[in-house]
Order: structure tokens, then C-alpha cells, then sequence
């Protein structure tokens, strides 16, 4: 990744490549750590502490749908409490009939996955606030759907599941929901992760940010906002899995336009546009645990939403970039300090090595770069654009 | 057949309401270009202030009359609009227009909470400025509600209309739409015509929510479901056509009652509104009355 001009500098390069590889390893490292830790979570919390993080898992993937809708593809969207909630009452209604919890659950992926795509159609056509309202039209008129569907839906006082959630190796309710979500969350965050790391995830970026230059260069809009659409509804239809199998319960008035705006006031606090991980859980760590804070300060419960809008505004004008905006900073900054204590590396500057620009070299990371394989769009000999 | 008259009347009624909410929609966008998502909740807000001045005996024994506190409540509508506008909205003026749709969901969650916390949770009745009663054409009820709606906001409409052709504020704000900078370098002050944009807005939403709260309860949820059919009718009309709003809303008025009478049931007239912003979108975005952006790429 460093710009090597001269032959001499082709040791610095290779202890950098040395350093990446290092710092790449310690990051699976962390990452295995964190993973255990987790798992190992219900020997040190009580049932209820279990439930709450039950709940962030469910908001943290619900999140991630909005994150990757929104804050990737830069499709504004105030629908995705519908297909989470879609996949909830997907999940009850299949399990109650006596279809098992690990078979529901790809119902609950489909089921709003292609709905979720139907609605990305107009998405070819409307862009921008209009197709917000689209959305917020979702929003408001899934519980109506439930209402008029009352024979089954159990209208308006909500279906309790029937079917006990499977216990894993013996253990109580919690601790098996905990541990199934874990893992269900885990996978939906690591195919997250490739897709954002992946072309596709590249070409996303690229629409969100130039729709035309992106065309232009070959990427087919269409197929990727249809798909995303669908996945991202996909993957809120999950996570209405895993609130099925936290609550057991479903009603409408848990899916209400308001679970759609607190998907979306996730997404800000934590940041749309950075790391797949940090965001989605910031955000789902706060919508969980704000709920209770609010009143330890001195609020009245009532005025909950109240803060969350001041939050919120705050956050869109102090942090654009939200908590993972924050992160990368903090983690900036950390480098510049360490990269100030080393001693300068005046050698290189005297055979004429180019220090590789911070920022250029932030551009050209294959997260980042939008322009998928193709990143070199000059020859490097000729200095002409590539055909 | 009367039945069929009842629900024509009914959904023209309804219309005017949502027309009116539609063109407090229309004033910002036509100043912003911005879908102000808080506009319910702004007009919910002013509303409980109408509804609580006008209670009886309220000020020093003085029961205030309802015509009244709804000119009181468009004031104060205003001046909330203004205040939103100043303190709120104006820090992001250089955003885009996503950040700042995000910044109205704050606005909405606060207004909200705000309202529930200070008026009141549960639904409340509020009496309607006009007489009871009506009269009956082919068997069908035609109540003064009905009536002084139409009056009403055919009336408003008109004035904003006028508003936007016949003074210097109007041209001010059209200015601003087309060219905010062009406007700003030929001496328009663009932030005074933001405010006075923003505060129409609040103002027209009081007084379409104080005709809306007798037909519903007054409570902080009441428009919920009300404002997507105020930006169906916003969107049908054109987003930045006054006169379509009014029109386009008494459209969705009838929509709603005749799709909910005769097609889907009750349950399912929002779906009606949902699927008439889908049908003008796809097929005529720029709605009945408005006119299409042509963009330079």
C-alpha cells in the first residue's frame, strides 16, 4: 500500500507489510477474545441482565439492516420496523403450527426478504425523500395489516408462542436464548462484514456517493439496489426472529412506526457510514439501556423520546459520522501520537521516499475504495485512463 | 346511494384537513426542499396549546372562545415554526437534505414526548369552533363541520396562494427555491425567508390540527397515521404546488373513505394512502400541480 518510488525503500516497505500483518492478526486476536467473552457472559449476569443483552443482539442486527441500507447504499429508509416485525409474526405464526425454531427461521428470512425486495422496486425510480415516505408508509401500515388480519393475527392483543425455545445443553430459557442469539447475530455480522468488504459492498458505497460516475463505470444499479433491499429486509426479518424468540410475544404495537424511527436513531448514534461492528452495536446499546437510564437523571420516563431527539440532533451535529466515526478518530489520533514519538524517518526522506499520504493511502483501503477490483483506473506506465 | 353521498362528504371533509397539513408540508419544502417529517407532531403541539387556552375558565374566569384560541394557536404556530427554524434547523443549513430529514425524526420524537409530558396521555376531547348540526341533502348529512372546512381552507389555501404571487415575502421565498445563493446576492435575506417559511408552516398546521381534534381525540399519537395521509395528498398534488395540496388532499380524503368503504375495510384506508403515493411516484412524480426538476448532470 505504500508508495515505493525508490529501491532503497523497499526494506521500509516490507517491515510495513510486516507491521500490517502483525496488527491484522492482533485485530482476529481481539476479535477471537471478544467472541469467548461473550459466550462466556451468562456464568457472570442474572436472568434479566440476559434479557437486556437479548434485546441489544435483536436491535443490533435490526441496526445493521437500516446501517447497510442507509448509511451504504444511501437508501433512507423508516420501513425496516415492518419486516421486523413481519418476521416475527412469520416466526410465531410457523411455530405455534408446529414448524421447528431453526426451520422458522428461514421463513423469517424470506418471507420479508421478498417483500422487502418488491418495495426496493420504486427505489428504481424515486429517489431521495420520496422514497422515505415510501417507506415510512410501511412503517405505519404494517400494524394496520395485522388489524385487519385478526382472525390469525390475533389482532390488536398479540399471539404468544407455543413452542418452548430448544435449551442448549441442558441450561435455562435465558441462557439457551442467549447463546442462540449470539450465534445467530454472530453469523449475520460476519456475512455483513464480507458483503461490505466484498465488490458488491464496494459498488454500494459507489452509488450512494456518485450514482452516475458508478454507471458509467459499469455497475449494475439496478440489480444492487433491488438485492440490497431485499437482503437488508432479509436480515431485519431475523432479527424479528430473534425478538420472537426473546419475548415470545408478538403484538402490533411493538411495531409501530416509532420501533422504525429508533432503528434509524441506532444507525445515527453509531454511525452509518463506518465499521459494520461498532455501529450497529453502539446503536443497540443504546436504544436498550438509554430506556432505563433516562430516568436515574432525573427525567420523567414520558419524556424519553424527548432526550433521544436531543441525542440524536446532537449526534447528527457534533459526530456526523456517529460512535464509529468517534472510534476511528480516537484510533487516529492514537497513531499520530505513537507515529510523533518515534524518531523521524529522515534517511528516507533523503533518498526521496514519499511518506504515503495519511489520507490518500485511508482512500485507497479496498473498504473504502469505491471503485471495486478495477482501483487502478490510470496506467501506471502511460499515465492514460483505462479503457 | 346515500350512503355513497355520506362518504363523498365525509372524505371531502377529511381531505381539507389533510390538504391543510399538505400545504404546511408545501411551505417548507418550497423554501427547503425538505420533507418535514415533525409537521404532524408541529400542528399536534399547537393544537394542546389551543385546546388548553380555550378550556373553560381557563384565564381568570374568562372562558376564551374558540375561533379565538385558534387564531392564538396560529400564532403560536408560527412563532414555534420560527424558533424550529432558528435554533434547529439552522445549524444544518449546509447539509444535505438526509441529515437534515433525520433532524425533523428529532424534532418529532421531542415535540412528542414533550406534548405527552406537559398535556396529556390520554386522548382528550376538544369542541369544534362550529355549530353542531347541518343539514340534509338526499339523505345524506351535511354538517356546518363539513361546511366551515371547506370555507375554510379553500380560504387559506387561497391566501397562501396570494402570499406567494402578490407580495415581496412570496417572491422572497420563491427566489429562495429556485436559487438560494442567486437569490441571496440580489438582497434577498434568505434566513429571514426560511423562518417566515418554516413559521407559515407551524401557523397553517395549528389551524389544521384545531379542526382536526374534534373529529379525532386530542392526543399526542393523533397524527401518526394522519400525516402519511397528509403527504399522500402532498405528494399527489405536487410537493411544491399550494393549490395541489388542497386538491390532491381532498382526493386522498375521498380515496380513503370510498377505498375504505367499499374495498378494503377500515383497517386498510391507510394502506389506500400508501398506495396512492406509490402509484403517483411511479407514474407521475412530480404529482398533478407540480412541476418537474430538471436537472443539469
Amino acid at each position: 500500500m505504500s508508495a515505493v518510488l525508490t529501491p532503497t525503500s523497499s526494506k521500509t516497505a516490507s517491515t510495513q507489510a510486516a507491521a500490517a500483518k502483525r496488527s491484522r492478526s492482533i485485530m482476529w486476536l481481539v476479535a477471537l477474545v471478544v467472541v469467548v467473552l461473550l459466550f462466556l457472559v451468562p456464568f457472570g449476569v442474572n436472568g434479566v441482565g440476559l434479557g437486556k443483552l437479548q434485546q441489544v443482539m435483536y436491535y443490533a442486527v435490526g441496526v445493521m439492516s437500516v446501517v447497510l441500507l442507509t448509511g451504504r447504499l444511501g437508501q433512507f429508509s423508516l420501513g425496516q420496523g415492518a419486516y421486523l416485525g413481519l418476521g416475527a409474526y412469520t416466526t410465531i405464526l410457523l411455530t405455534n403450527a408446529g414448524v421447528p425454531w431453526f426451520v422458522a427461521i428461514f421463513a423469517a428470512a424470506i418471507i420479508p426478504g421478498i417483500l422487502g425486495g418488491i418495495a426496493g422496486l420504486p427505489a428504481l425510480r424515486i429517489k431521495g425523500l420520496n422514497l422515505a415516505l415510501v417507506s415510512l408508509g410501511i412503517a405505519v401500515v404494517f400494524p394496520q395489516f395485522v388489524l385487519k388480519f385478526s382472525d390469525f393475527s390475533g389482532g390488536a392483543a398479540g399471539l404468544a408462542a407455543e413452542q418452548a425455545v430448544p435449551s442448549m445443553f441442558g441450561f435455562n430459557r435465558a441462557v439457551s436464548g442467549y447463546w442462540i442469539l449470539l450465534i445467530v447475530a454472530l453469523i449475520l455480522f460476519l456475512l455483513a462484514w464480507t458483503l461490505v468488504t466484498s465488490r458488491t459492498g464496494r459498488a454500494m458505497v459507489a452509488i450512494r456517493d456518485q450514482e452516475i460516475a458508478s454507471r458509467t463505470l459499469g455497475i449494475d444499479m439496478k440489480v444492487t439496489k433491488v438485492s440490497m433491499y431485499a437482503w437488508t429486509a432479509a436480515i431485519a426479518g431475523v432479527a424479528g426472529w430473534m425478538f420472537a424468540v426473546t419475548n415470545r410475544f408478538v403484538a402490533p404495537a411493538d411495531f409501530s412506526m416509532l420501533l422504525s424511527i429508533n432503528l434509524v436513531l441506532g444507525m445515527i448514534i453509531g454511525g452509518g457510514t463506518g465499521n459494520i461492528f461498532i455501529g450497529p452495536v453502539v446503536g443497540a446499546l443504546f436504544l436498550v439501556y438509554m430506556r432505563d437510564f433516562v430516568p436515574t437523571i432525573g427525567f420523567d420516563p414520558l419524556l424519553t423520546p424527548f432526550v433521544y431527539g436531543v441525542i440524536l440532533i446532537l449526534v447528527l451535529y457534533f459526530l456526523p459520522e456517529g460512535a464509529s466515526g468517534l472510534v476511528k478518530d480516537i484510533g487516529k489520533w492514537i497513531k499520530d501520537k505513537r507515529r510523533k514519538g518515534q524518531p523521524a524517518p529522515t534517511a528516507n526522506i533523503a533518498h526521496g521516499v514519499v511518506e504515503p499520504d495519511e489520507k490518500a493511502a485511508h482512500v485507497l483501503e479496498p473498504e473504502q475504495s469505491p471503485f471495486g477490483e478495477g482501483r487502478e483506473t490510470t496506467d501506471p506506465v502511460t499515465g492514460d485512463p483505462k479503457p | 346511494m346515500e350512503l355513497l353521498l355520506q362518504r363523498i362528504f365525509d372524505g371531502i371533509a377529511d381531505g381539507m384537513i389533510y390538504g391543510a397539513l399538505a400545504l404546511a408540508l408545501v411551505l417548507i419544502y418550497r423554501v427547503t426542499g425538505l420533507v418535514n417529517f415533525a409537521q404532524g407532531e408541529m400542528a399536534m403541539f399547537t393544537t394542546f396549546i389551543v385546546w388548553w387556552i380555550a378550556r373553560p375558565d381557563r384565564l381568570f374566569g374568562w372562558t376564551m372562545p374558540m375561533w379565538l384560541a385558534i387564531i392564538v394557536g396560529a400564532g403560536a404556530g408560527f412563532l414555534m415554526g420560527a424558533l424550529i427554524e432558528r435554533f434547529v434547523m439552522r445549524p444544518f443549513e449546509d447539509r444535505e437534505h438526509l441529515p437534515q430529514a433525520m433532524v425533523t425524526m428529532g424534532i418529532f420524537l421531542g415535540l412528542g414526548a414533550v406534548a405527552a409530558f406537559v398535556f396529556s396521555v390520554q386522548p382528550v376531547a376538544m369542541e369544534s369552533v362550529f355549530p353542531a348540526g347541518g343539514f340534509t341533502i338526499g339523505g345524506a348529512n351535511l354538517t356546518w363541520s363539513t361546511i366551515g372546512l371547506i370555507i375554510v381552507f379553500v380560504c387559506l389555501s387561497l391566501l397562501v396562494r396570494l402570499l406567494f404571487v402578490k407580495t415581496k415575502i412570496g417572491l422572497a421565498m420563491r427566489a429562495t427555491t429556485t436559487n438560494a445563493s442567486s437569490a441571496q446576492l440580489s438582497g434577498v435575506n434568505v434566513k429571514r425567508t426560511l423562518m417566515v417559511g418554516w413559521g407559515l408552516a407551524g401557523a397553517v398546521g395549528a389551524v389544521a390540527g384545531a379542526m382536526l381534534a374534534p373529529k379525532l381525540f386530542l392526543s399526542p399519537f393523533m397524527m401518526q397515521a394522519v400525516l402519511l395521509y397528509a403527504f399522500a395528498s402532498a405528494i399527489l398534488g405536487g410537493l411544491d404546488s399550494a393549490l395541489g395540496a388542497v386538491v390532491g388532499g381532498v382526493l386522498v380524503g375521498l380515496t380513503q373513505h370510498l377505498a375504505g368503504g367499499y374495498l378494503v375495510g377500515s383497517e386498510l384506508q391507510l394502506a389506500s394512502a400508501l398506495l396512492l403515493i406509490l402509484i403517483v411516484l411511479l407514474v407521475r412524480p412530480q404529482g398533478i400541480f407540480g412541476r418537474l426538476k430538471v436537472e443539469r448532470v
